[in-house]
């Protein structure tokens, strides 16, 4: 079961779907695209794993956890 | 004029009381006067008059006196509408902020809960315990992320030793629940170090 979490002011809004369920892939999917497209940035993460992220461009079924949030700035 | 007081004054009494008190004429007078006012039809009358005014059961407001009593009641009707008006507002205000309190809250809850999620045992600890954890950037560089607020947050570290070397500000816009922006700093720290520092405001 993949989780995707977008970070915002809500804490998170998640998206949650599993690889062998097309329909699921297909909506997360098409959740990815369309923030990445607005310039999120997308981190696959291993739970538990903290220093094992990795930045992703492509949508990955099998990815445990996604992150995405917006581009960070210089405060 | 004390010798001459006493007997000018008992002359005036003595000749009002033969006159008026116990004479004939003064019964007659006392008499005249009682049917008169005190309980004759011209006494009742004006005392039901004096009662239908001002004990207040039968008071009419004249056309003449109209204007000021609309005018002092509708200042009174408008003076109360206002304070009902400003009371509600105060009150939709004290909800409003229960619920926007409610909600960072449980943004808050969440965004603690998916950070502490992808941290180590150790590192998840380190939060809780000591307000900051640490973690490898991508080029190896020691960094540690404190808990408290978001904004210049971020210390590099020497390889050995407490003392850091500099503070970094950097992290998403948006006004995230702090928890996820240390994410966010975490996540582009050990993917990006480099970018990391370039975008970063860099303080001594």
């Amino acid at each position: 079961m993949g989780e995707m979490s977008t970070l915002d002011r809500s804490g998170d809004q998640r998206v949650m779907w599993d690889a062998g369920n097309p329909d699921e892939v297909a909506a997360a999917r098409r959740t990815f695209d369309d923030l990445t497209g607005k310039g999120y940035l997308a981190y696959r993460a291993e739970g538990k794993k903290g220093h094992q992220g990795t930045q992703i461009r492509e949508f990955d079924p099998a990815a445990e956890r996604i992150i995405l949030v917006k581009p960070s700035a210089g405060g | 004029m004390a010798n001459i007081a006493p007997s000018i004054a008992e002359y005036a009494w003595a000749g009002w009381n033969s006159t008026y008190s116990t004479s004939t004429v003064g019964l007659i007078t006392w008499d005249e006067w009682n049917s008169t006012y005190s309980t004759s039809t011209v006494g009742n009358a004006s005392w039901a008059c004096w009662n239908s005014t001002y004990s207040g059961t039968t008071f009419t407001v004249t056309a003449a006196m109209q204007p000021a009593w609309q005018s002092w009641n509708n200042a009174s009707e408008e003076r109360h509408a206002r304070q009902v008006a400003q009371a509600e507002r105060r009150l939709r205000q004290v909800e409003a902020d229960q619920r926007l309190l409610q909600v960072r809250e449980t943004a808050n809850r969440r965004a603690e809960e998916l950070l502490l999620s992808l941290l180590t045992d150790e590192q998840a600890a380190s939060y809780v315990q000591r307000g900051w954890f640490e973690v490898r950037g991508s080029r190896g560089g020691r960094w540690r992320i404190r808990s408290r607020g978001q904004a210049g947050n971020v210390d590099l570290m020497p390889e050995i030793g407490e003392i850091r070397e500099a503070s970094f500000c950097c992290h998403p816009p948006g006004g995230l629940p702090a928890a996820d922006a240390h994410l966010a700093q975490m996540l582009h720290l050990v993917t990006d170090e480099e970018g990391f520092r370039r975008t970063a405001n860099r303080a001594a």
